[in-house]
């Protein structure tokens, strides 16, 4: 009854009763697949998470990985899943965040409803790790935005955004069991990502600006209003730290930094190291602008 | 004196030059003086740095300008450096060959590897990603960037997403590499590729596909004027490969089949062009022309239809550049008509090999080199921007490729209101390859030309039905008698279009889509198509089984169909027709041995049974139930006993058979057969050591009992031997001591390998052995042997090679060079390395170099092929390679270390991953199968299969002879395999005493006579072609005569005579079969022969006392 009464009246849905705040120190993880991935690079999504969060010290780590699913599949390099997983187990374990944003859902939804149990199961299991490797405070599940449907040629996405609604539903559902917070992306969006998306699936500059708010308000915080050069300037510089912890966290030649041929340039994955004092950095004057920022616009 | 290698390497002095720095002259004047061009042929520089740097691929835009991307940050980007790799434009305004304008059109790229203008802007490769750059003011600088794909995996720089090219049918292909796993979200859905292998995309609908999979590292991609695909491999040494739907290339993670590429023991290639056009010579028109970086040379093939696929032939070189720093990377046809090279321009290429950070990588310097022909008018440019519409329609025609290539990519810029007009021009051409050419441009435009398609599938060239069913393969659904045509498709008289039609069906599973493809056994087949055929039945599982096993789909009269799907298929189906077949006899020779085995491979415990009670199983069938046990686990479930009578059977192939399936069976009756045959000292070594085996797999104190009196009591060492290994493999523990008297004895009829093999199966049982070794000796040959093999396990025993360096006296090797001792080592190679003693120390026997290398077409394939290691390699890298081969190990060629549920580990190279066995190639070469069912793990292990200490017989200046002649294989000059068709695979005769006692009666025809009990072992030529008299075996002759005595084939499959070029007949005989041909007395000889046989056709024997001269022949087709 409740869920419903939320699912009807408001963009968000959280299952907790009381409001989702951000903490002093937060660390925050995105988990899921390519609008994950993605967002990395045009730093909407944090940045307005971040002015959301108001003067609160929060950092953002987005592991996000094009194709990847809930058992790890896009992150198992020249393994099985199984190894793309506990890969992402050790990646948590190292970052330990407080609170994780995972989105998973749109790879799955193309198999259709018959794959649906499998995938609630996987789910399961991923959020059974989250917890144990991390001890978040806050796991929040998001479902995945809508598909749009663009002109012929292009496929049509009708039957896909069906099958989205169904995942949607079932990761609510989870969320609700679990006693997680679940913001309803979808939803916030009206089930339309109808002039946002490149491709039919993914957002570019443009609709991530459109669609960051709206995740904002589905996780029940207010979006802060701001000027857009103002907003842009501190974009700018999370979308660059964004890339440094891109190069650190899933750095090219995996095979010789760290795996089956690391004996012949293991001694160059100590470079990784050097990041930290870098990330370190920026994400002092990522937090420096963004106090002057807010003060401009109080 | 002989003093080992490894006393030495620290007695070198450390004041020798400092080899690793001996870099090329970086000045684009020397280097263009450092070519070696063939008459005729001119070269410019197009374009140097510092006006582009570090080209990774090129490609044209339809006004002429040169699109390059560049990367200085390869390979690894500098940790808060910027991602600052370049898209470069370059043109030439005023024509004279030379850029004279560049601009740069990005530089925020991460090790961007492919570029490819179109549509309007422009693709890029960027690491994890592909970009669509846009310029939109007119400044030609990116002013718009869109992720068009993402999640593909960056493993390794040098495998990333590459080398684009635009299809005929519009199409944006591209390529990925060994380590790189990819993960599409398209809104198709998701689209995943693991390893190498070739991708196309339309970017109207989005649709990304994996057309081919497979190839180490492919970077060259070219289609020809019929529309056919090929590709080269960076990594691998196949030349030219062609690509077709569904193809599967080596190193394909989990394939159990692949096919090879068109001319294996090639260098490796990067780049791949077809020359076409007015401006190149005629005889060079249609020739394939592709880079051999690491020989810093540009390679051409001539590729003709054969069967389904091609044969390739290499031509004499297209170029090649004494400069040790060019490197060809790509080669594209210009719009003048002229060729374009990119020159990476590096004096190391290495990846992984060097560190990322040395100090020799260069991060600067790239040409574009520009290859013109004397005398021969250039192209001229035409307008192609901005042209009419019919313009560019009759530029279709044109005889030059590139301007068909941009008229249609144009055409296809402008959309479908070019539609109508393409229409009417396609109605006026008679000639068919003007409607190719229409019917790709409709294609391009995204729309299918049903009619067009069908006339040309009708045509009377197979070359254009071919290419009227690419189309198909990729438009069905638009072409409404589909089916019709790929039906009458499979039917073909000509098989490349069997193979399209295959290829079409496999894109349309339906009840229907198996029982057509399988017609395609109705006329000859070829491994191309044989490869596909196995391919769609495997892959259509889903729709045929279902219909077979309820009887609705039959083969009724077509057992071959029914054969080769159960076959490919390698699951358990109904076996009645099979049966049938075999049980009335109207299955003979192969079909019968293809049923039998066939049965082993999918029947149940039933079917066994039933395929044992068949008459006259013979070997064939044995070996199938043996397998059947070993892979499967199954057996026949009755009349198992009857194994006890193929023991009595007098051939010791079927005794040798029998007797493990009598053991793996467990049948009681025949464990006294067994028995009495292991300890009958009178049987050979062959028949008891099966009898030995089979009587192990019983087991249990009864059997461990008789190995232990047998060691007790034999005085024969090959019987205490047999007993030994077989104990070792129950229990370790009782047999060690037995097994380091043995190791002792210095006999080297005895297998002392094979011996070594069981301890190192688990590291339980080596243990046990360096325990035995405690406070022993051994000769130190049998130590270093000891040592090499426990090397090359996939998890080495430490405890047991210490122990065997203690017993054989052993000091520790030296596997590590300080950066000092190393420059002293390669300056030392350098100024007195001679090449020519270094090949014939590469071809001791004792060195086993040649047992896993091939250089060109012979030698092994466990290890990487060496034919152009001197060009890439640099001198530090082969001696660290040779001293710790763990420290250099090729992709494509690690070990895979797979340990079995009973704690048992197996070691070799993958060759391929089936549903039910693992196959590997262990380091003798040979085939180790191993049941999916008894794997516990399989691993990729850091350990190479290169035995460490291989080096440590030879004396310092061997080994810097040895790293000499490794240095220049592949370089210009005398250790370049060259494309001379000499006979370098030989099959050479062991010493027998048939020979010595027959010789005097019967002369040196006793050579060629097909005598069962000859041992003839493969070995190669030289890299010169020719094969060394004094390095053959020494058959005995009468008093002091010693013969050299090979055998070969004729390779090719050519109709008419060849002639055989002999370099010197002195003290020669030569046999056409057991046919001696008169040969002069002495002096070169030219000899026809008609073309044809096996590889063992030919018995050539030489004095090897009296003689000197090698033998060295070539093989000319006549003309």
């Amino acid at each position: 009854m409740r869920q419903l009464l939320c699912f009807g009246l408001l963009l968000s849905c959280f299952a907790k009763a009381e409001e989702f705040s951000f903490r002093d120190r937060d660390t925050v993880v995105f988990l899921g697949n390519t609008f994950v991935e993605r967002a990395q690079q045009f730093g909407y999504l944090e940045t307005e998470l971040a002015l959301a969060a108001g003067v609160t010290e929060v950092r953002f780590r987005n592991l996000g990985w094009s194709g990847d699913t809930v058992f790890g599949t896009a992150r198992s390099y020249f393994g099985t899943p199984k190894e793309g997983f506990d890969r992402l187990k050790n990646d948590l374990t190292g970052i330990k965040p407080t609170v994780v944003m995972v989105c998973y859902g749109a790879v799955a939804a193309f198999e259709g409803e018959k794959k649906k149990d499998e995938f609630i199961a996987g789910y399961g299991l991923l959020l059974d790790m989250i917890q144990g490797a991390t001890g978040a405070r806050e796991v929040i599940l998001l479902s995945p935005p809508p598909a749009e449907t663009l002109p012929a040629p292009m496929p049509e996405m009708a039957k896909q955004n069906g099958r989205l609604k169904i995942y949607r539903n079932a990761i609510r559902e989870l969320a609700s069991k679990r006693g997680l917070r679940f913001a309803d992306l979808f939803g916030a969006m009206n089930g339309s990502s109808e002039g946002l998306t490149e491709n039919g699936l993914h957002f570019g500059e443009n609709g991530y600006a459109v669609v960051a708010p709206k995740l904002v308000e589905a996780m029940g915080l207010k979006a802060v209003s701001l000027k857009s050069e103002q907003r842009d300037g501190l974009r700018e510089k999370i979308m660059e730290k964004n890339k440094l912890f891109f190069q650190q966290w899933r750095p090219s030649n995996e095979t010789y930094l760290r795996l089956f041929r690391k004996h012949e340039q293991g001694q160059n994955a100590k470079e990784l190291d050097e990041f930290d004092a870098i990330i370190v950095s920026r994400e002092a004057e990522i937090m420096e602008l963004k106090g002057r920022v807010m003060e401009v616009a109080q | 004196m002989k003093t080992t290698f490894f006393f030495l390497i620290s007695a070198i002095a450390l004041q020798a030059q400092n080899g690793l720095r001996d870099i090329p002259d970086p000045d684009p004047g020397k280097q263009e003086a450092a070519f070696n061009l063939p008459e005729g042929m001119e070269i410019n520089l197009f374009a140097s740095d510092p006006m582009i740097s570090k080209p990774v691929q090129m490609n044209w835009d339809s006004e002429g300008r040169l699109w390059l991307v560049s990367s200085g940050m390869y390979p690894h980007i500098v940790p808060g450096a910027e991602e600052n790799d370049q898209l470069l434009v370059l043109e030439d305004t005023n024509g004279d060959g030379v850029a004279d304008k560049r601009t740069v059109f990005a530089d925020d790229l991460h090790i961007p590897t492919a570029v490819l203008p179109m549509d309007g802007g422009v693709y890029v490769a960027n690491s994890t990603e592909i970009l669509f750059l846009k310029d939109t003011d007119g400044d030609l600088v990116a002013d718009e960037r869109r992720v068009v794909l993402s999640g593909f995996g960056t493993e390794d720089t040098h495998h990333l997403v590459h080398t684009f090219s635009q299809g005929p049918d519009g199409m944006l292909y591209f390529l990925q590499s060994i380590y790189i796993h990819s993960h599409l979200e398209t809104p198709h859905g998701v689209r995943r590729l693991m390893g190498g292998g070739v991708w196309h995309f339309r970017p109207e609908t989005q649709q990304a596909e994996v057309l081919s999979k497979g190839l180490v590292n492919p970077w060259g991609f070219v289609f020809d004027d019929y529309g056919q695909s090929f590709a080269t491999d960076g990594a691998g040494g196949d030349g030219i490969n062609f690509i077709f739907p569904r193809a599967v290339g080596v190193t394909s993670p989990g394939a159990k089949r692949v096919i090879r590429g068109l001319n294996p023991g090639q260098p490796k290639l990067c780049g791949l062009e077809i020359l076409s056009g007015s401006h190149v010579p005629e005889s060079l028109r249609g020739v394939m022309v592709a880079p051999d970086f690491r020989g810093h040379r540009i390679n051409s093939y001539e590729l003709s239809p054969k069967g389904s696929s091609y044969q390739s032939t290499q031509l004499e070189g297209f170029l090649s550049s004494a400069h040790r720093a060019f490197r060809p990377i790509d080669v594209k046809m210009g719009p003048d008509g002229a060729v374009y090279i990119a020159d990476w321009y590096n004096p190391i290429i290495q990846h992984g090999e060097v560190d990322f950070r040395d100090k020799r990588r260069d991060h600067q310097r790239g040409r574009i080199w520009r290859v013109t022909f004397k005398d021969r008018p250039l192209v001229k440019k035409v307008k192609i921007v901005g042209a009419e519409t019919d313009a560019l329609l009759e530029l279709l025609t044109s005889p030059e490729r590139f301007q068909r290539d941009f008229a249609k990519q144009e055409l296809r810029q402008r959309g479908k209101e070019v539609l109508p007009a393409l229409r009417a021009w396609t109605a006026k051409q008679v000639n068919e390859s003007a409607l190719v050419e229409a019917m790709w441009t409709f294609q391009s435009l995204n729309v299918t030309p049903v009619k067009l398609v069908e006339k040309l599938a009708r045509s009377s060239d197979p070359r254009f039905r071919a290419a009227a069913l690419r189309v198909v393969y990729h438009r069905h659904h638009e072409i409404p008698k589909v089916d019709q045509m790929i039906e009458k498709a499979v039917g073909d008289e000509n098989a490349q279009v069997r193979l399209w039609a295959v290829s079409c069906l496999a894109q349309r599973p339906s009840k229907t889509s198996v029982p057509f493809a399988l017609r395609v056994l109705d006329q000859p087949m070829d491994e191309t198509l044989d490869f596909a055929l196995w391919s769609i039945v495997r892959e259509h599982e889903r729709e045929w089984v279902p219909l077979f096993e309820a009887g609705e789909l039959t083969f009724k009269g077509k057992l071959k169909h029914l054969l080769f799907a159960i076959a490919a298929l390698e699951k358990p189906l109904k076996l009645n027709g099979v049966f049938a077949g075999l049980e009335d006899g109207s299955l003979k020779g192969e079909e019968r041995a293809g049923a039998i085995s066939t049965i082993a491979k999918v029947g149940s415990a039933q079917d066994l049974t039933r395929l044992f009670a068949l008459p006259g199983l013979g070997v064939v069938g044995l070996d199938a139930l043996i397998e059947a046990k070993r892979v499967r686990k199954l057996q026949p479930d009755g009349h198992r006993e009857k194994i006890v009578d193929f023991l009595k059977v007098q051939d010791e192939g079927v005794f040798h058979r029998a007797a493990l399936l009598a053991g793996l069976w467990k049948v009681k009756p025949a464990f006294g057969n067994l028995k009495s045959v292991f300890f009958d000292e009178s049987q050979n070594q062959g028949v008891r050591g099966k009898a030995a085996e089979g009587l192990r797999y019983f087991g249990g104190p009864e059997v461990i009992a008789l190995f232990e009196r047998a060691i007790k009591e034999s005085s024969a060492s090959g019987t205490r031997m047999l007993a030994v290994k077989e104990l070792a493999n129950l229990d370790p523990a009782r047999a060690a001591v037995a097994a380091v008297d043995l190791l002792q004895v210095d006999d080297v009829s005895l297998n002392k390998a094979d011996l070594l093999g069981v301890f190192l199966r688990s590291p339980k049982a080596s243990s046990i052995l360096a325990k035995a070794l405690d406070g022993m000796t051994l000769p130190r040959k049998i130590a270093i042997l000891g040592v090499q093999r426990a090397g090359t396990t996939g998890k080495p025993p430490l405890d047991l090679m210490k122990a065997f360096e203690k017993a054989g006296d052993l000091k520790p090797m030296a596997q590590q060079l300080s950066a000092g001792e190393m420059q002293a080592m390669v300056a030392r190679v350098q100024r007195e390395g001679d090449p020519r003693k270094g090949e014939r120390i590469y071809r001791k026997a004792e060195l086993q170099c040649m047992v896993c290398h091939a250089i060109g077409v012979s030698g092994g394939v466990v290890g990487p092929n060496l034919v152009s290691i001197g060009g890439s390699a640099p001198l530090d890298y082969l001696v660290t390679s040779l001293l710790n081969p763990n420290d250099k190990i090729k992709e494509g060629y690690h070990t895979t270390l797979v340990t079995t549920r009973d704690g048992n580990s197996h070691t070799g190279g993958l060759v391929s991953e089936g549903d039910q066995e693992i196959t590997l190639r262990d380091s003798a070469g040979g085939f180790v199968k191993i049941a999916k069912a008894d794997v516990k793990s399989k691993i990729v292990s850091p350990v190479s299969m290169m035995p460490p200490g291989l080096t440590a017989s030879l004396r310092e200046d061997e080994f810097v002879d040895l790293v000499r002649f490794l240095s220049e294989l592949g370089k210009d000059g005398e250790f370049q395999v060259g494309s001379r068709p000499f006979v370098r695979n030989w099959k050479v005769l062991q010493p027998h005493a048939r020979t010595r006692d027959l010789m005097g009666h019967l002369g040196p025809k006793i050579f060629a006579e097909r005598f069962a009990d000859y041992q003839w072992t493969p070995m190669g030529s030289m890299v010169g072609g020719a094969l060394p008299a004094d390095e053959m075996p020494k058959v005995l002759g009468r008093g002091k005569n010693r013969y050299g005595v090979a055998r070969f084939g004729l390779d090719g499959d050519g109709e008419g005579p060849v002639i055989l070029k002999i370099n010197e007949t002195q003290l020669m005989h030569l046999f056409d079969g057991e046919k001696e041909i008169p040969l002069p007395k002495k002096g070169a000889a030219s000899i026809e022969v008609p073309a044809g046989g096996d590889g063992e056709r030919f018995t050539v024997s030489v004095n090897s006392v009296y003689r000197t001269a090698p033998v060295l022949i070539e093989r000319v087709e006549k003309k």
